[in-house]
Formats: structure tokens, sequence, C-alpha cells
């Protein structure tokens, strides 16, 4: 079955497969492992929505990632950019990435970009989320790293 | 020899009357490596040696190419030149920052296996020779040098399994079982920064206590520092500055760069390691058509013969210079992509009696009917 998946870790691997199950449409998304024998197994870790829900978890982890990860549960939200904001990060960060050439880790790249004139008014998670979603002009390369296009 | 030869028979050779095949996109270390052109960074490099060689300051050197201008060959040049050094030996190491590095025990593995083992041990039989040197040894780094010397032991007398132990160890090679160790009577494995950054101080003085003048290690592709995430680069960084401190005289690191200009080293270093690095960065810019007419005639001339030039015409790398600047890739290694397709094409069609000559209209009509790929943002 057609599937898409990314490394979690050296022995996890997230599998995302649309699937139809007594008629209806689902999307699984599932945790598979490394057994000791080197084989890969699906597991039960994971969740199956119907398709109808996937817009919503799209919106939520669009929110998640513009936010703080913080260790403290009563942390403030990170207030949300405006388009015009936004434009004017991914546009900064386009231009240094793209002179720069390879593909960086966004920890890096928050050096490269927040210490530009003007945008220390931004935080690192707001350069995440316009690396992150921005996908006509940074393309993920894996493990947290996004090169300019 | 170099393994390109091996690709290139020596038949195409003659027939291009070459003595053998200057165009390897990826320079071979075993090979007499050619300098072309570029002759200020060549003195730059010159005096880089003389200085290392002169000074006993341990010393931290950064070196910035744009892609494919030459980095690599250029540190292997480097390192030819250091290793026939004749006033000072210098004990140098090649290696490259592993992809996906996890912590400095990742660095220290890439640095055994660029010195190899077997180096180790001879140097290891220069010093059981010497039992005062051993003693200074010990005293200056007592835990680290008794654990050192129980597994280098192991590798100088113990049985074949021993040795292979042994071996596993001093590589920090995760499949070393507890079995295996107990097996050998060797200490607890390498498993962290510390334990990496003791085995490889005192392998260091172990190597300069043997009669070498410095230890250089050349990293390269230390780009790949920023795929890190930032506690894993700065634990790197925290990691090789603990080295430089453990190893105040004798010590050289080149740490090598290749993106897209060099006022974006700093975001890979720490402030630590900035402050420790010698002021001028050794960069490798893009050619420009006189630097890259030099750089092709150098290459050449340095294995031509008479008749090379009957039958490369006249007007051929020039041409192969324009075609290379109009796709806007200006770079060593472009150029050389370029000019190792036309000249193994040529020389078979030499052969096979199909042209009497590489003619600029040749290597047009090849260039036109052949799609290649030259703009290689090199490390994907």
């Amino acid at each position: 079955m057609a599937h898409f998946e990314f490394e979690k870790n050296r022995s996890e691997i997230v599998v995302i497969t649309p699937e139809r199950y007594q008629g209806y449409d689902l999307i699984d998304i599932r945790i598979r492992i490394k057994t000791k024998n080197g084989e890969w197994v699906l597991t039960r870790k994971g969740i199956t929505l119907n398709i109808d829900q996937i817009p919503e978890l799209i919106n939520g982890l669009e929110w998640a990632l513009q936010q703080p990860c913080e260790e403290s549960p009563e942390s403030e939200s990170s207030p949300l950019l405006t388009k015009q904001e936004e434009d004017e990060l991914a546009s900064c960060a386009y231009e240094i990435l793209k002179k720069h050439g390879i593909d960086v880790h966004w920890d890096t790249a928050e050096l490269m970009v927040l210490k530009k004139p003007g945008m220390n008014k931004y935080n690192k998670w707001h350069l995440h989320y316009v690396l992150a979603t921005r996908r006509e002009l940074f393309k993920p390369t894996g493990s947290g790293c996004f090169k300019a296009i | 020899m170099n393994n390109q030869n091996e690709t290139v028979s020596t038949e195409l050779l003659e027939i291009l009357g070459l003595t053998r095949w200057p165009f390897n996109v990826v320079p071979d270390p075993e090979s007499d490596l050619i300098w072309a052109d570029r002759k200020e960074l060549l003195i730059q490099i010159q005096r880089t040696l003389r200085r290392i060689s002169a000074y006993s300051p341990s010393t931290l050197h950064l070196l910035w190419a744009a892609f494919g201008a030459g980095k690599t060959h250029t540190l292997l040049f480097f390192k030819q030149l250091a290793v026939n050094n004749k006033n000072n030996q210098i004990f140098t190491i090649y290696t490259a920052l592993p992809r996906g590095s996890r912590s400095f025990v990742d660095i220290y593995q890439a640095i055994i296996r660029g010195i190899q083992t077997d180096r180790i041990l001879e140097i290891y039989q220069v010093i059981r020779r010497n039992p005062e040197t051993m003693k200074k040894i010990e005293s200056e780094m007592y835990d680290s040098a008794q654990d050192l010397k129980q597994v280098l032991e192991a590798l100088y007398v113990g049985s074949d399994i021993m040795k292979q132990t042994a071996r596993k160890w001093l590589l920090a090679d995760p499949s070393l079982t507890r079995q295996e160790i107990n097996n050998a009577s060797l200490p607890t494995k390498i498993k962290n920064t510390d334990d990496a950054l003791n085995a490889i101080s005192f392998l260091t003085r172990l190597i300069l206590a043997s009669g070498y003048f410095r230890v250089l290690i050349m990293i390269d592709e230390f780009q790949r520092a920023g795929r890190l995430r930032k506690d894993i680069k700065n634990e790197i960084n925290a990691g090789l500055r603990t080295y430089f401190n453990n190893c105040p005289n004798r010590l050289s690191l080149i740490l090598s760069f290749s993106f897209g200009s060099a006022s974006d080293i700093p975001h890979y270093l720490s402030r630590e390691l900035q402050d420790t690095a010698e002021s001028q960065v050794i960069t490798i810019p893009s050619l420009d058509y006189t630097q890259a007419s030099e750089f092709l005639n150098d290459l050449i001339s340095s294995v031509k013969s008479p008749k090379t030039e009957q039958v490369i015409e006249k007007d051929v790398i020039p041409y192969i210079i324009r075609y290379v600047q109009d796709k806007g890739v200006m770079k060593a290694r472009a150029l050389i992509k370029v000019c190792s397709t036309v000249f193994s094409e040529g020389a078979m069609d030499l052969a096979d009696g199909l042209i009497s000559s590489i003619s600029k209209k040749y290597v047009d009509e090849l260039l036109s009917r052949l799609e290649l790929i030259i703009d290689d943002k090199e490390d994907e």
C-alpha cells in the first residue's frame, strides 16, 4: 500500500498510510520499529483519523509549530505571526539560506537569520514555523534541516 | 599510480600523449597531487606549514572554499607537503566530520580511523623502548595513561583475539561487548566525550613523544556540523576546545568548510573556538576566466608530452572554460569534470579513427550531445 514515512529516530519510523476500512476513508499514522532480528514491524502506537479530521490536525500542527517548546505547561502562548510578518521573516530567511547554499539545521538557521538587523523581534519558533510551512521557499531535508529552494 | 589511471587505459593515455590522467574529480590521497595555479593560496599554505613546523604553540586554522573550488584537494595537498616536510616531522591525519554525528565520540572515531591502529602500534613500539618517556606521559595523564597502556599492551603482545578487541576498543566500536572486554582484560570502553578526550589526548602525547614535532589533524566537511542540533554542535565544539586545552603545544587542527560565504563560518563554531582560531581564514574562492585558464594549463602541462599539442588543438581549453563559465559554475571541479568527459571521449574517437585531433568543433558537438551535470553542490 502507498505510504509516506520518515525517521523518528534510529530504531523507529513514522508511517503515514491512506486506507479504506469498512467504507471509511482513513489516514493511519503509526510507528514502525526495528526488531532484534532487523525486521521492521508496525506497532500499536499510532492514531487513525477519518480524512475529514486531517485539516484540523494540520491546523493544530501549524499552530503548535509557532509555539515555544517549554517544560512548564503554564507557559504563555507565543503571538502568532501576521501574514506581513510571516512574509518578512520568510523573505529574509530565504535570502540568507539561498546564499548559504546548503541545508542547515534550524538551530543554525536561527543564528544566521535572527541576528540580522530588524529580525530580533521574531523568535526561533516563528522561524521554525516559517521554515516548516513555506514549502515554496524551503525544502525540509530531514532531521530538522532545511534548504532554500 | 592513481586510481583514475587504472580506469583510463595506457593506450588512451598514449593517444593523448599524457603520462597520467590529470582530471580526477575526487583527489586520490595515495597519488602525487598536482598544484595548479592559485599561487597566492599556495603561498598561504606554505607559510602556514612553515609556521607550524617552527613554533610550538597549538594552532587552529579555518579553511573555507566555494562549492567545488578544490577544498579537499587543497587539504590533501597540504597533507602531502606536511608529510614531506624536511625540517620537523609532522604527523598528519586527514578525516571528515561524519554525517549525523551524535557526539565528540564520532569525531574521535573518525580521527582514529584516519591514524589507523597499525600506526598507533608502531608509535607505541617506539615509546615502549623508552621507559622514561612513558613514565613522563603517565605522570602527566595518570588515569587515562593506565587504561590506554593496557589497551596498547594488548595490541602489542596479546593473542589475535586480544589484538582484535584492542583495535575495537581504540576505535570506540559500539559493537564491543562487555564479555570481549573482560576476556581481554581491558578497561571500560570509550562511551562518552570525556573518555574519548582522554584517549585522544593521550595518543597525541604519545605520537609527539615518539619524535614527531607536531600532530596536524584536518577535519574536512565541517559544514556538516550545521545539520546538527544545537546541543550536539555545542558538545562537539566543547570537545574540540577541551582537546586543544589538553594539548596546548604542538597540535594543529584544520577545520574546513564549504558553503556560500566564508562569513557564515562563525555560525558553526562556539565563541571559544572562534577566539582560538587563527584570525586569517584560508579561503578558496571560485575562479575567474584567467585563473581557470592557468589552472587547466598547469594541470595539463605537468603530464603532457609534445604529442598532446598535436592531438588537442589550442582553442579547445579556452572553449571548455567558456562553456563552464556560461553554465555559471566556474569551479575547479566543474572544469575537471568537463575536461574528463571531453578528453576521455576524444581519446576513444581518436583511437577509433573517427577524428584526427580534438578540435573546438568536435568539443562543441560533443557537449551539445551530452547532458553534463556539472552544478553539483556537493555533500548532498
